[in-house]
């Protein structure tokens, strides 16, 4: 137990909060003997109400953080609080099982059980609860209809559709009105447009009923269409933790930035930085000066420049930038056509490409491919990330 | 920060464990006196095994010493023997697996597959006593008087179907023993994504590429594994050589074995032990060949299967892979059947058909038989009952191993239901005799001794079969009962075990096929005082009375269908499936 002194115990955040995680560590062994961190000192807290969405590639330990909050697996080092209750502590020796904390869980694979009409099923977490039959099936027909499926009860799982069957899942994880709410890529077994349609339900039903959510997913539409929050995860970091607005305007990592939609990223170092500005030299643009004030961690030394391909302007080579932006020239290498904008790709030489998107119907005829042109970007679309 | 992960990982997986052990107490109180209960089974168990083997062990040392086996292996039969029952046991175990192999390619990846029907085809042997098809066999292609070769008269009696040589034994060991092998390797096919195959496919593979590249090399595994059970079955099987075997001149060591007990007064038990430790060693290396294959290869676990993709196009092939799959049919049951009806029903067996006088007399003359009336009931009772009793017990198991935590335990436990497996049943019928038959038990000539066995021997198999039953329920649907609260009995009883139900019916109705289908525990523990099928079956054969024997294995194999069909639709899944 010599570890103690490496968990704070921080009693101002243990109560009321629906979740919150504290340095929570897991390490696996794989077959080849070499042991990864799955979890590597995560701390995460979701406020009353919040929905926090997992976002990350496969691999990342989000799915991970899921089951060990859910109780399905245990981490190694941490501590956890559901609802003010402590239910994980390794120092105390406190480890309750799923079956023990006032959560539920909405899985990839529905997960209803194939001999129960869909009605019980939904009326199972009641039931574990000691609520009588009659209203326990009462509460369950009330959630189907806030589903929109009240005429599916006496259905059995293999008779309705995967969408209707993800419904009738979600009416089950919420039924029982838990503290916190699992969701575990809950949309990725359905179709494209089904899933469009869930996650406004998702949506919806967590504005009306104010549920706390923990959700995964590696679908980034999906992360900003849900999220309170996003927490971006990367080889079992919490990398970032953010608003989806702030996450996508402002990132601060090159990781998050790659991630969550589309980014140009040029090597910078940071020259000088003030209270008020930065300045920066960056690659194949030259000297830039940022409204940001000085950041401890880029100071001095390397650190990137970042911004969206929707921000960039296209001109032809011969016009020169507007004022208030940053240029660089290169030659159109390639023009994608994608409906209400158009996706350029142009190489800066020295094997730097930047991706620009140009909106309007007629943004496509605007260039061909080897056209010499300008990109230029608004020094206020401009990012100042770590390298 | 990582060392004092490393630290303190032992004594974090004590705290996890003393936490779940916390839980489970309370969930203990539910049902506190199960883990004792089990326990106690095992304990029962293990001694009913255990011990008659060491009365075997401990007997065959002092009367015989070394020296008996000594003896044994000089008899001039025994090379003879060796070389018969090895060569018949690897023979029909490779047939039985490239049959297997085969139908399963066909039903699981091809397009000559018959849907759900075509997977349970091959099963259907499995639901028929062994006996009776071999016995049926006989009447099919016994020289001169075989059905086949009555429906054959111009051909020369020297070229005629011999079903009492080297090839009909084989022959009929392969039928026998294709389920066996079909179970595992179709399962197998069906864990592997179908795109594995058309990726290969749109690489320009042709079908005999995708299935010597693809196809087979993913069940690979499966294949290993199946020959060795199937070597398991075929090495101890005893109905299918008894019928055959001794009058082809065949040496096979289970036929000897029982012979040596029953067939020689006083029974001749210098030679059946020896040949019994001989047995059990084999048996046991077998056993451990078949640990080495499972630990070996790596099992695909079912995973995401692709939608719509196609199988294997055969074009003008996929008739003949049909056919191939309605031949096996007819051949492992449908024939056999027909001739036993056809002979139950002649005054004599002839093998004109057209030819033949008909008659209901045999059925009085066996329905009148009291001996054969109470061995027919026997039966009955015996595989109901003692066939409940097994899953009862398989269940507890299963059940005993969720919930205990305690890997030694578990292990025991597993170990001790399954032991028998590894012993044959003509080894153990041998051991029981030496154990419970005398004083102090003096079970000789009681219906206990049967039970005793019966339910032993087929402990395993139920264990087994309800193991794989359980294995189809997705950790998913469990999971999803624990994050609603439910605490573990309440997920074994209210989700567990209603989906295991289909599954548990399944495995009575095998259990009841086997235990009244069984000949060497029927042979060597019943007595006329407490008569079953098989021995009464065994004393009309020897008597030569084959209208009778045919009369009371259509008898069996109706009883069989019946109470089959009956167990099939009582534990049919309850819950409307789509397509």
């Amino acid at each position: 137990m010599n570890s103690q002194s490496a968990v704070v115990e921080r009693p101002d955040v243990g109560y009321g909060e629906p979740l919150v995680v504290q340095n929570v560590r897991k390490r696996f062994q794989r077959s080849d003997g070499h042991w990864v961190d799955a979890l590597d000192d995560v701390s995460l807290t979701i406020e009353k109400g919040q929905m926090v969405v997992l976002l990350g590639p496969s691999g990342c330990g989000k799915t991970t953080l899921l089951r060990c909050v859910a109780g399905l697996e245990y981490p190694d080092e941490g501590l956890m609080y559901l609802d003010a209750r402590k239910v994980y502590d390794r120092t105390a020796g406190i480890a309750l099982p799923a079956n023990k904390r006032d959560i539920n869980m909405m899985f990839q694979t529905y997960a209803l059980w194939p001999h129960m009409t869909l009605l019980d099923n939904v009326a199972y977490p009641l039931r574990v609860n000691g609520m009588s039959r009659a209203a326990a099936r009462a509460k369950a027909l009330e959630y189907l209809e806030l589903v929109g499926l009240p005429h599916l009860g006496k259905q059995y799982a293999s008779q309705v559709s995967g969408g209707q069957q993800q419904r009738v899942a979600l009416a089950r994880t919420l039924v029982a009105e838990p503290a916190l709410v699992l969701f575990d890529e809950p949309l990725s077994n359905v179709d494209a447009k089904v899933r469009v349609q869930l996650r406004a339900e998702i949506s919806r039903l967590h504005r009306e009923l104010g549920f706390a959510a923990l959700y995964v997913t590696h679908d980034q539409a999906e992360a900003m269409a849900l999220g309170d929050r996003v927490a971006v995860m990367n080889s079992g970091r919490i990398e970032e933790f953010a608003a989806p607005t702030e996450l996508y305007a402002r990132p601060s990592s090159r990781f998050a930035a790659e991630f969550l939609g589309s980014a140009n990223v040029i090597g910078a170092e940071v020259v000088s930085a003030s209270e008020t500005v930065t300045t920066v030299e960056a690659d194949g643009v030259g000297t830039v000066t940022l409204e940001t004030p000085r950041d401890a961690e880029l100071a001095s030394g390397k650190a990137a420049l970042m911004w969206r391909p929707e921000n960039a302007r296209l001109l032809p080579a011969s016009e020169p930038a507007p004022a208030g932006s940053v240029d660089i020239e290169g030659t159109v290498v390639s023009a994608v056509y994608a409906g209400p904008h158009s996706e350029y790709v142009v190489s800066c030489g020295s094997g730097r490409e930047l991706q620009a998107w140009l909106p309007g119907l007629d943004s496509y005829s605007a260039f061909g491919v080897g056209d010499r042109v300008r990109v230029a970007v608004p020094q206020t679309a401009l990012r100042l990330i770590a390298g | 920060m990582l060392q004092k992960t490393n630290g303190a990982g032992a004594a974090l997986r004590a705290i996890d464990e003393a936490a779940r052990k916390n839980a489970r107490l309370a969930d203990k109180r539910s049902f506190p006196i199960f883990p004792g209960v089990v326990l106690a089974l095992t304990a029962l168990v293990a001694f009913l095994v255990v011990y008659p083997l060491l009365r075997m062990v401990v007997r065959g040392a002092q009367e015989t010493g070394g020296s008996g086996l000594i003896e044994l292996v000089n008899e001039p039969w025994f090379p003879g023997l060796l070389r018969d029952s090895i060569g018949v046991t690897l023979l029909a175990s490779v047939c039985a697996v490239i049959v297997a192999t085969l139908l399963a390619w066909i039903n699981e990846r091809t397009d000559a597959t018959l849907g759900s029907i075509g997977g349970v085809l091959p099963l259907i042997p499995l639901f028929l006593p062994s006996v009776a098809m071999a016995i049926g066999w006989v009447m099919l292609a016994a020289p001169k008087t075989g059905f086949l070769n009555g429906l054959m008269p111009w051909v020369p009696e020297a070229s005629q179907l011999n079903i009492y040589s080297v090839p009909g034994l084989v022959f009929v060991y392969t039928l026998t023993l294709v389920p066996y092998a079909y179970l595992p390797i179709s399962a197998a096919f069906r864990t592997i994504d179908l795109s594995r195959e058309e990726a290969a496919r749109v690489n320009g593979a042709g079908n005999v590429r995708v299935f010597f590249n693809i196809a087979l090399r993913s069940v690979a595994p499966a294949v290993a594994g199946a020959f060795v059970v199937v070597a398991i079955v075929a090495f101890a099987l005893y109905s299918v050589p008894v019928v055959i075997a001794t009058r082809a001149d065949i040496d096979i060591i289970s036929v000897r074995l029982v012979r040596a007990v029953t067939q020689e007064y006083p029974a001749d038990l210098d030679t059946a032990l020896g040949l019994s430790l001989f047995m059990f060693v084999a048996l046991v290396l077998l056993w451990v060949a078949q640990q080495r294959v499972l630990s070996g290869g790596r099992f695909t676990r079912v995973g995401e299967r692709t939608e719509g993709a196609s199988r294997t196009r055969l074009g003008g092939w996929k008739w003949l892979a049909r056919a191939a799959v309605i031949g096996y049919v007819l051949a492992s049951s449908a024939l056999p059947v027909l001739a036993l009806i056809l002979v139950s029903f002649q005054t004599y067996w002839n093998p004109s058909i057209l030819g033949a006088d008909y008659t209901l007399a045999n059925y009085a003359s066996v329905l009148g038989n009291r001996v054969a009336q109470r061995s027919l009931l026997n039966s009955l009772l015996l595989g109901l009952l003692v066939g409940i009793a097994t899953i009862i017990s398989g269940i507890a198991v299963l059940l005993f191993r969720e919930a205990t935590k305690n890997r030694f335990l578990s292990a025991v436990v597993d170990g001790v239901a399954k032991v028998a497996g590894i012993v044959s049943s003509t080894v153990l019928g041998v051991a029981f005799i030496l154990a419970f038959a005398g004083p102090p038990f003096s079970l000789g000539s009681t219906v206990w001794i049967l039970v005793i066995a019966y339910l032993v021997v087929f402990l395993p198999h139920a264990v087994i079969n309800l193991e794989s039953s359980r294995a189809q329920i997705h950790t998913s649907l469990t999971e999803a009962a624990e994050v609603n609260g439910a605490t573990l009995w309440r997920t074994l009883r209210s989700v567990v075990l209603p989906l295991m139900i289909p599954g548990i019916f399944a495995t009575w109705a095998l259990l009841f096929v086997l235990m009244t289908g069984e000949l060497s525990l029927a042979v060597l523990l019943s007595t006329p005082r407490t008569p079953v099928v098989g021995l009464q079956l065994r004393d009309y054969w020897e008597q030569g009375s084959f209208t009778n024997v045919a009369v009371l294995s259509v008898l069996m194999t109706v009883i069989a269908a019946v109470v089959v069909g009956i167990l099939l639709w009582a534990g049919r899944p309850r819950h409307a499936r789509r397509n």
